[in-house]
C-alpha cells in the first residue's frame, strides 16, 4: 500500500526553488534506495530466448498484440521522483516505480487473474510474488522482496529534508 | 493498461484541484471554440455568426469601459497619460490573468482617489496579489484599498492581517501597504504556477483576442458599407431593411395575384369578353398591398397627405403636460422644504449635543460630591469615576488599587470593632471610704447606710455684703434697686419722647400699639 505524505509535492517544489543542493542530496538519497529495486525488477524479466517465441519481437507482424523485446522491456522499468498527474480521485504519486512498456506489463501480470493455464502463460518462467493488484513477476516481485525497506527509507529521506529545510529558514 | 506503477509516496490533491483543472479545460475549450469560430474552422455558419455577435458585444463593452476611463483621466487633467495607462492595463492583463474589463474600472477608481497614475499602478499591482492571496474578489480589494487610501480602514478587517480595529484605525496608508506586502506578496505568481492559474491566463488571452476580432468585425462592417461613418451605416441598415420588407411584400402579393389569375374563375372570365374579373382582382390586391405597405411603413411624425401626424398635440395633451410639469415643480419644492427642515433639525440636534458635551452633568456631579464631607472610600470611588470619565487609564488603575486597599482596611476595621469585648464598669471595684473616724463619729462604724453630715462651708458672700445674719437662712433674697438713665432721663421717658417726635415728623405712630390697637396711623 502506498503511504500518503502530505505536503511532499510542495516540499519538493520548495527544495528545488530555494535549496537546490538539499534537493539534489535528497534526490540522490532516494535514488539510492529505489535503484536496487529497479535493478532487481529488470533482472526478473525473461531474456528474449526465455520468453514465448511468438511473443518475442519478430518480422512478421501479428495483429496489434505487443511484441516483447527484453532490452526494451528492461528500459521500461524505472523510477519517478516527480509528482504524477492526479487521478480522478485526486491522488498523485510523488515517488513511484513503473513498468512502462506494454510487453513488460504483460510479462508482469499475464495469468494473474485467469491463472497459469493455456498455451501462453505457462511459458513464462518467473513465479508471481505479492498479493492482489500488487502481484507480479518483475517489478511487483522486486518490490515485494524489498519488504518495504525502500519505502521507509524514502519517507525518512523526505522527512529529513523537510526538517533541514525548515531548520535553515 | 500500458503502464504499471507502484506508488511509494502519494498525496491527495483533492477533487477540487481536479475540478479546477476540469473547469479550466472546459473554459479553455469554449474559448478556443469561439476563436476557431472566428476563423471559421470546423464550425457551422450559425456558430460563426453567433461568435461574431458575442465578439462584437465584448468589443463594444470593452470600448465603453475604455472610453469611460479615458474621460475620467481627461477630467483629472491627465489626458496625455491615456495611452500609457492603456498599454499598462493590457500588459498587466496578459501577465496576471485579470481581464482588462476588471482592470479598467479598478484603475479609474484608483485614479479618482489618488490622482496619481504611478500610485494607481502600484495599488493595481498590489491588489492582484491581495486578491489572489486572500480569495477576495479583485473589485472589492481595489475598493478597500482606495477607501484605506483616504483613511477608511474599516474594510481591511476581512483580510486577516492580524491587526485589531483600533490598530488599523491608527495606521497610516503606507503602513497598511507594507503590511499587505508582507502578507500577500508573491501570491499571484504562486497562483499562476498552478494549473488553474495557467488556464486563467490563457483564457484571458483568448478573450482579449476575441475582443479584437469583434472590434475588427464592427470596424470592417462600418467601413465596407458606409466608408467608416457609423451613423451612415445605421441609416443604410434602416434603408436596407425597409427595402427588404417592401420586396417581401411585393413578392407575397405577386404570388397572390398569380394565384387568382390562374384560378378557374379567371380562366372562365377570360373567355367572356364582358367579364372584368382579372382587372377587379388586380385592383383589390393592389389596394391590399398598398394598405399593408402603408401600415408597415407607417409615418410616425409628419404628414399623411394633408393630415399632420404626431406633430401637433391636442389641448388635452398640453394640459396634461402642464399639470405634470407643475406637479414635478411642486414636488421639487416640497422636497427642498423637507430637506431644509431636516437640515435645521440636524443643526439643532448638533448644537444640543455640543452643549450637552460642554455641560457634562456627570462630571459636575462628581466634582460637587468631592467637595462634601465624605469617607475615604467614597472619595477614592468618586475620583476613580472621574478618571474613567476623563479616560485617564493610568490614574484609574492607581485609584482602583487604592480603592481596593481602602475597602480592605474598612473591612478589617469593622471586623476588629466587632471582635472588641464590651468595656467593663470602671467603678465596679470601688468601695465607699470609711468617713466616720475622719469626722469623729466612731459610733457609725458598721452602719453602712449612714450618710455623713456635711456643713455648708462659708463662702464669704454674706460677709462682703454686710449680711452676717444670712448664714443658715437660704430662703431670704436681698432686694437691690438699679436705676438706668439715658441722657439724664429714665429709659422709659426717653423712649416715649422719641416716639412722640417721630409722630410729629410724619413717621408712623407707634403710640398705644402695645395696648390692643392694631395697625398704625400716619399723622
Amino acid at each position: 500500500m502506498p503511504t500518503e505524505l502530505k505536503g511532499a509535492n510542495e516540499l519538493r517544489k520548495a527544495l528545488k526553488k530555494f535549496s537546490p543542493d538539499l534537493d539534489k542530496a535528497t534526490r540522490d538519497e532516494m535514488v539510492g534506495f529505489l535503484k536496487p529495486i529497479v535493478k532487481l525488477a529488470r533482472g526478473f524479466l525473461p531474456s528474449n530466448s526465455d520468453a514465448p517465441s511468438g511473443f518475442v519481437k519478430h518480422e512478421v507482424k501479428t495483429a496489434k498484440f505487443p511484441m516483447y523485446d527484453a532490452s526494451e522491456a528492461r528500459r521500461g522499468i524505472g523510477y519517478k521522483l516527480t509528482p504524477t498527474k492526479p487521478n480522478r480521485q485526486g491522488w498523485s504519486s510523488t515517488v513511484s516505480i513503473h513498468n512502462k512498456t506494454a510487453a513488460g506489463a504483460i510479462v508482469e501480470t499475464a495469468g494473474r487473474k485467469s491463472g497459469i493455464s493455456g498455451n501462453f502463460t505457462p511459458r513464462f518462467s518467473g513465479q508471481f510474488a505479492g498479493r492482489g493488484k500488487m502481484q507480479g513477476r518483475a517489478m511487483f516481485k522486486a518490490y515485494d522482496q524489498d519488504q518495504g525497506k525502500a519505502k521507509a527509507a524514502v519517507i525518512k529521506a523526505l522527512e529529513k529534508a523537510a526538517a533541514k529545510f525548515n531548520g535553515s529558514k | 493498461m500500458a503502464e504499471l506503477r507502484i506508488p511509494i509516496i502519494v498525496e491527495n490533491k483533492g477533487k477540487k484541484a481536479l475540478g479546477d483543472v476540469d473547469k479550466g479545460v472546459k473554459g479553455l475549450s469554449k474559448s478556443f471554440k469561439k476563436l476557431a469560430g472566428a476563423a471559421g474552422i470546423g464550425l457551422s455558419t450559425a456558430a460563426v455568426i453567433k461568435f461574431g455577435k458575442a465578439a462584437a458585444k465584448a468589443f463594444i463593452a470593452d470600448e465603453k469601459a475604455a472610453s469611460r476611463l479615458a474621460m475620467s483621466v481627461k477630467n483629472l487633467g491627465l489626458g496625455f497619460e491615456t495611452p500609457r495607462i492603456e498599454r499598462y492595463i493590457s500588459e498587466l492583463s496578459a501577465m496576471s490573468g485579470i481581464t482588462d474589463d476588471q482592470l479598467r474600472p479598478a484603475m479609474q477608481r484608483l485614479l479618482q482617489t489618488t490622482g496619481s497614475v504611478t500610485k494607481s499602478q502600484e495599488l493595481l499591482n498590489q491588489a492582484i496579489d491581495i486578491s489572489r492571496g486572500s480569495g477576495v474578489d479583485y473589485e472589492t480589494v481595489v475598493n478597500d484599498l482606495s477607501s484605506a487610501y483616504v483613511g477608511n480602514t474599516k474594510g481591511l478587517k476581512k483580510y486577516g492581517l492580524g491587526l485589531s480595529q483600533a490598530e488599523l484605525k491608527t495606521m497610516s496608508f503606507a503602513d497598511v501597504q507594507s503590511k499587505f506586502a508582507a502578507t500577500f506578496k508573491g501570491s499571484n505568481a504562486a497562483y499562476l504556477d498552478t494549473y488553474a492559474g495557467k488556464f486563467e491566463l490563457i483564457n484571458t488571452a483568448v478573450g482579449e483576442a476575441s475582443e479584437k476580432i469583434g472590434g475588427a468585425l464592427v470596424e470592417s462592417l462600418v467601413s465596407a458599407f458606409a466608408a467608416g461613418d457609423p451613423e451612415e451605416f445605421v441609416a443604410k441598415i434602416e434603408g436596407l431593411a425597409t427595402k427588404l420588407a417592401d420586396m417581401v411584400a411585393t413578392a407575397v402579393f405577386g404570388f397572390k395575384k398569380l394565384y387568382y389569375l390562374t384560378s378557374d374563375a379567371a380562366i372562365l372570365a377570360s373567355l367572356n369578353p364582358f367579364d372584368d374579373y382579372e382587372n377587379q382582382v388586380m385592383r383589390i390586391i393592389d389596394s391590399q398591398e398598398k394598405a399593408f405597405k402603408a401600415s408597415f411603413n407607417r409615418i410616425k411624425m409628419g404628414y399623411l397627405g394633408s393630415m399632420p401626424i404626431g406633430i401637433y398635440s391636442g389641448a388635452g395633451d398640453d394640459a396634461a403636460r402642464k399639470k405634470a410639469e407643475a406637479d414635478a415643480a411642486r414636488r421639487q419644492k416640497e422636497l427642498a422644504a423637507t430637506q431644509t427642515k431636516s437640515l435645521a433639525e440636524q443643526k439643532k440636534k448638533l448644537a444640543l449635543d455640543r452643549a450637552s458635551k460642554t455641560l457634562n452633568l456627570e462630571a459636575i456631579g462628581i466634582e460637587a460630591a468631592l467637595k462634601g464631607k465624605i469617607s475615604e472610600t467614597d472619595r477614592i470611588s468618586l475620583l476613580l469615576q472621574k478618571a474613567i470619565l476623563e479616560g485617564n487609564a493610568t490614574l484609574a488603575t492607581q485609584l482602583s488599587d487604592q480603592l481596593e486597599a481602602a475597602t480592605k482596611r474598612n473591612a478589617a476595621l469593622t471586623a476588629a470593632l466587632l471582635a472588641t469585648p464590651e468595656a467593663p464598669n470602671p467603678y465596679r471595684n470601688w468601695m465607699p471610704p470609711n468617713m466616720g473616724s475622719a469626722l469623729g463619729l466612731e459610733d457609725l462604724r458598721g452602719r453602712s447606710n449612714a450618710v455623713p453630715n456635711f456643713n455648708v462651708p462659708d463662702m464669704g458672700v454674706g460677709g462682703s455684703l454686710g449680711l452676717e445674719d444670712l448664714r443658715g437662712r437660704s430662703a431670704a433674697v436681698p432686694q437691690i434697686n438699679i436705676v438706668v438713665e439715658l441722657d439724664g432721663q429714665t429709659v422709659g421717658g426717653a423712649i416715649r419722647e422719641g416716639q412722640i417726635n417721630d409722630s410729629l415728623s410724619g413717621s408712623f405712630n407707634q403710640v398705644n400699639r402695645g395696648q390692643g390697637f392694631k395697625g398704625a396711623v400716619a399723622l
